[in-house]
């Protein structure tokens, strides 16, 4: 072989070493100090990015404020955002979470905080450092958004669990308005009597929080206990589950579930299909401009026990890889002042977790939510999962169906997702 | 003549070809053989999103091995396939043939029925989502006419595995039924007319002259047809979510699950490479077989 030849070889093989090598360094980049999470500019001015879920750009130019306050507020910091469809919201993060590429500032939603902690930097000490007075926010979020004793974000909305009623049909159908701690009897029989002509009287779908809390309500029975277990295979858990499917296989009170769609609910709902769903009061002000009907707020039905109801709601908090920590607790309490979630809440966009601007979600809320709103807070404790509840979640949806379609019991069900969840 | 004697100019030749395929190099190295050995080393790790990466030998693949829902996973792979690949070259060679010269319009055919090739898969689901599901386009127009309910397609065992072959097969026989069409043009016609004048009937001529004619590109659709159908993810990902139950669990959802679900990235990997094995083994039986039916003379 010539040396012409080897030349030639020489400079694909150093061509080919330092692709690898770039390659490499690129896979683990992220713990270098312009990590994808934020970086610092001469003058010392900070860019932070934030990552969010957004449905659409109505969505996304509401948080852009929000990013844009905290530039005012601190005009050395700014704050790119970044969002994803909730459904993908959570893929991504992990991800990221994972590579060390996460945004600084991370949104976390209660009910998952406990499978994503490893990522997040714990926020107690610089709560103490910039004397953070947190008496404001509602404690059961704040509860929420904790996990082994440490605070991993801070709340900017809250919300216990109710149903959204389509008054127009109830109007049609005769069926008085449903009055606060209205019963499972009241309910299921209103059910019945809106269930005519191809509609339904409700929407049941296996999705967690929404059906954990009718299931509060009639039995009592919770999906986890006190250490954080699983323990969807309990008695009332499993009276109380049959009893939701059944709603569907053998009262068929509402529509049959046409496999795992996340969209199910609200889009039965919003089309005038059904006559009661499940909701968060984060959903209310947007199913109501979006409804072509009148929209109104009952209790969760109340069981042998009283009424009941879970709450749930979501913060921010800070990236472990996150480079200025310091910056990004400045951005975060900002995003979650009394200045910023008043906003929110006046515009809808979500229920404030802070107590003293709660009232301003009613300024555009419809007549008789508050007595709703403040009956569910008043009986809601926080929805708490396990530290890896998004496989639950999506193995209730695969399996629950075949409970909610009658091919299989209850029990069956609840066993199988027991059995597959992750320990 | 000495070996190092040569002219000068293939020195230069080497340099420039280095040059070019510089870029495309650096794009393979960098977004596919790079990742590719990344999880070949991954599938042997216990690798988790956060913390502790520990080497663990063969314990993902025996893990995979035995869990029910893998196994599961595998099954419904390989009824996908099963019931995907015969049905696709069926519709694709049976619509190639029946768009024969003589038919009008078959230019814009062909458009039709490629169609559903390049419209994007997630509107594609919609669609059929809208179609299957009680009180859809199915279920509402059967009750209308006979006042009776077709089953709910997609969520109800024994249906939804069906339904997903169903909109897989609407969704990707175009790109087959093209190859089919080019190469059922490309039979010179004097074959044809000879078979006719010598009173060969339509199936004969169908078996005996088209089909081994258009042999190589049977071989080609068959052998690429069958590659993207054991990574079947979209149609059922979207659709079913894996449900009701498992029912439509296919592998590669099991992957999607274990790396971007639970974060178990070496797990992952294992089941990853599991299906590149799975392929390459049914490929390479595939073209072990071509000597004895793929016809390469004209």
């Amino acid at each position: 072989m010539g040396r012409q030849m080897h030349g030639g070889r020489r400079s694909l093989a150093i061509a080919t070493a330092v692709v690898i090598a770039g390659g490499l360094t690129a896979g683990c980049g992220g713990d270098g100090q312009d990590s994808a999470g934020g970086s610092k500019a001469s003058n010392g001015a900070v860019a932070l990015t934030w990552s969010m879920w957004a449905s659409g750009t109505e969505d996304r130019n509401a948080w852009q404020k929000v990013a844009d306050q905290v530039t005012q507020k601190y005009p050395n910091i700014k704050i790119t955002l970044e969002t994803a469809p909730f459904a993908d919201y959570f893929s991504k993060l992990g991800t990221r979470l994972a590579g060390g590429s996460a945004a600084c500032i991370v949104s976390m939603q209660s009910l998952r905080t406990g499978g994503y902690v490893s990522g997040m930097r714990p926020l107690d000490d610089l709560i103490k450092k910039n004397g953070l007075d947190i008496a404001d926010f509602d404690s059961s979020i704040m509860a929420g958004l904790a996990s082994g004793g440490k605070q991993y974000a801070l709340p900017y909305d809250v919300g216990s669990l109710i149903l959204t009623y389509n008054k127009d049909m109830f109007k049609a159908a005769g069926v008085p308005d449903p009055k606060v701690g209205w019963s499972v009897a009241d309910f299921e029989s209103a059910a019945k009597k809106l269930t005519t002509g191809g509609k339904y009287g409700f929407v049941a779908y296996p999705s967690a929080l929404g059906m954990f809390s009718m299931i509060l309500s009639k039995t009592g029975a919770e999906p986890m206990d006190a250490s954080g277990k699983l323990t969807l295979t309990t008695e009332p858990m499993k009276a109380g589950f049959q009893w939701y499917a059944d709603l569907v296989a053998k009262q068929g009170v509402a529509p049959k579930v046409p496999g795992v769609d996340n969209n199910f609910t609200e889009t039965q709902f919003l089309n005038g299909n059904v006559a009661m769903s499940v909701n968060g009061p984060w959903s209310v002000l947007e199913l109501k401009a979006k409804a072509k009907f009148d929209v109104g707020l009952a209790t969760i039905p109340a069981g042998p026990n009283g009424t009941k109801s879970y709450s749930a709601g979501s913060g921010f908090g800070i990236s472990q890889s996150c480079p200025y920590p310091d910056e990004a607790f400045k951005a975060v309490s900002t995003m979650t002042s009394a200045e910023v979630l008043g906003q929110l809440g006046s515009v809808g966009r979500a229920y404030p977790a802070r107590k003293s601007v709660q009232n301003k979600w009613y300024e555009n809320a419809f007549e008789g939510s508050k007595p709703v709103l403040d009956a569910a807070n008043a009986s809601a404790k926080p929805f708490r999962t396990t530290s890896n509840w998004d496989p639950v979640e999506k193995l209730l949806a695969q399996y629950g169906i075949q409970a909610f379609n009658g091919q299989s019991t209850g029990a069956e069900v609840l066993s199988q997702v027991q059995q597959q969840a992750p320990a | 003549m000495h070996h190092d004697a040569k002219p000068p100019r293939l020195r230069r030749d080497g340099r420039a070809a280095a040059l070019f395929a510089g870029p495309s190099l650096i794009g393979l190295t960098l977004f596919t053989l790079f990742p590719i050995v990344l999880s070949l080393v991954m599938a042997f790790f216990q690798w988790p999103a956060v913390g502790e990466r520990t080497f663990n030998g063969l314990e993902n693949f025996a893990t995979l091995f035995t869990d029910p829902v893998f196994r599961r996973a595998l099954l419904n792979t390989l009824l996908f396939v099963v019931l995907y690949l015969p049905l696709n070259l069926i519709v694709s060679v049976g619509l190639a043939v029946w768009m024969g010269p003589r038919i009008k319009g078959r230019k814009a055919l062909r458009v039709v029925f490629f169609l559903p090739v390049v419209t994007p898969m997630v509107a594609n689901a919609v669609v059929w989502r809208m179609i299957y599901q009680p009180n859809g386009l199915i279920d509402g127009s059967l009750y209308a006419a006979t006042g009776t309910h077709a089953p709910n397609f997609l969520g109800e065992q024994g249906w939804a595995m069906f339904a997903v072959v169903a909109m897989s097969v609407w969704q990707g026989f175009g790109y087959n039924m093209l190859v089919f069409s080019a190469a059922l043009d490309a039979i010179p016609r004097h074959l044809l007319e000879a078979a006719q004048i010598d009173g060969a009937g339509p199936w004969r001529q169908f078996f005996r002259i088209m089909l081994p004619m258009i042999s190589p590109a049977l071989f080609f659709a068959t052998t690429m047809t069958l590659i993207t159908s054991f990574q079947i993810f979209t149609q059922p990902f979207l659709m079913t979510g894996g449900g009701p139950g498992n029912d439509t669990e296919t592998l590669m959802m099991f992957v999607f699950d274990k790396g971007f679900s639970i974060y178990q990235f070496g797990l992952a990997s294992a089941g990853a490479w599991i299906v590149f094995v799975l392929i390459l083994g049914v490929t390479a039986v595939q073209f072990a077989g071509q000597r004895k039916w793929v016809n390469y003379d004209v």
